[in-house]
């Protein structure tokens, strides 16, 4: 590799950066999945008008972290 | 109990008689008096820290480019398009959990009890409440520039129960705090002794 301007991506390591980042997206559904279980429990401790509010926006969270894996599943095997 | 006007709305730091609020605990004829929340700017370090955060794959592109111009031919644009929205989504989700970390975690003052949950991370939750009888002593501090400005700080109350003291962190108005927890055991028969302290005020 020279490090001016030669730098660029075999295959072996294209799959190898598609893979962990489709790993990275599940663990990040994973985590939003929890986030909107615990925001329901916390709104069981205080509850507030805003509870749709938060509900509507960790369930966005989820669909793009689904979206993104998708996506990523598709380039390392579509 | 007389209380300051303040927007009612539960989303503030400083709310008076918030509109729509209970807590899991809450007796059927206790009414909440205040809702205290750390001082919003409180928040700007994670404020700053999320729009640093924005900035790096603006940033880091820059860079590649710069050091190695050959480095996006080899990646296809959909890709680094998907790479680009998934940081800032996963900014995006940081900064809301900073902010639902700030929201929850509240002191409520009632008519009956101070209330103090407080939330370290999603999974982490503490509580702690004394009965306004118990309350013996209350004290709030305000240290430092910041603090001054912005006239916020610490209210500490030292009671007779199990739990010896509980603390209010950071709460905006902390005299006034002192002197509605102070009114409140007055009206309630209680010993109180009140001070109030300001760092760089004399």
């Amino acid at each position: 590799m020279d490090l001016f301007g030669q730098f660029s991506i075999d295959n072996a390591s294209h799959f190898t950066v598609k893979l962990i980042i489709f790993l990275v997206s599940i663990g990040y559904v994973i985590f939003t999945l929890l986030m909107s279980r615990q925001i329901g429990l916390m709104n069981r401790v205080l509850n507030t008008p805003t509870e749709k509010l938060f509900g509507i926006i960790s369930s966005l969270f989820i669909l793009g972290g689904v979206v993104i894996s998708v996506l990523t599943f598709l380039s390392l095997f579509g | 109990m007389h209380l300051p006007k303040t927007s009612r709305s539960a989303s503030g730091s400083f709310v008076a008689s918030p509109e729509n609020v209970h807590f899991e605990q809450q007796y059927e004829n206790e009414s909440v008096y205040l809702l205290l929340r750390p001082h919003e700017i409180t928040n700007v370090p994670w404020v700053i820290s999320v729009f640093v955060l924005f900035l790096i794959p603006l940033i880091g592109s820059g860079v590649i480019i710069s050091f190695f111009p050959a480095f996006f031919s080899s990646v296809s644009p959909f890709y680094a398009f998907v790479l680009f929205l998934f940081w800032n989504l996963i900014v995006l989700t940081y900064a809301f959990y900073r902010y639902i970390i700030w929201f929850f975690s509240v002191y409520l003052i009632t008519n009956s009890r101070l209330v103090d949950i407080d939330f370290m991370g999603l999974f982490h939750k503490d509580y702690s409440e004394t009965d306004v009888a118990n309350v013996q002593d209350v004290t709030s501090k305000v240290s430092g520039p910041v603090q001054v400005m912005f006239n916020y700080g610490l209210v500490y109350v030292q009671t007779a129960s199990e739990m010896t003291e509980i603390e209010f962190e950071d709460v905006p108005q902390p005299d006034v705090v002192t002197k509605i927890i102070g009114d409140l055991v007055r009206e309630q028969g209680g010993l109180l002794q009140s001070k109030s302290q300001s760092g760089n005020i004399k």
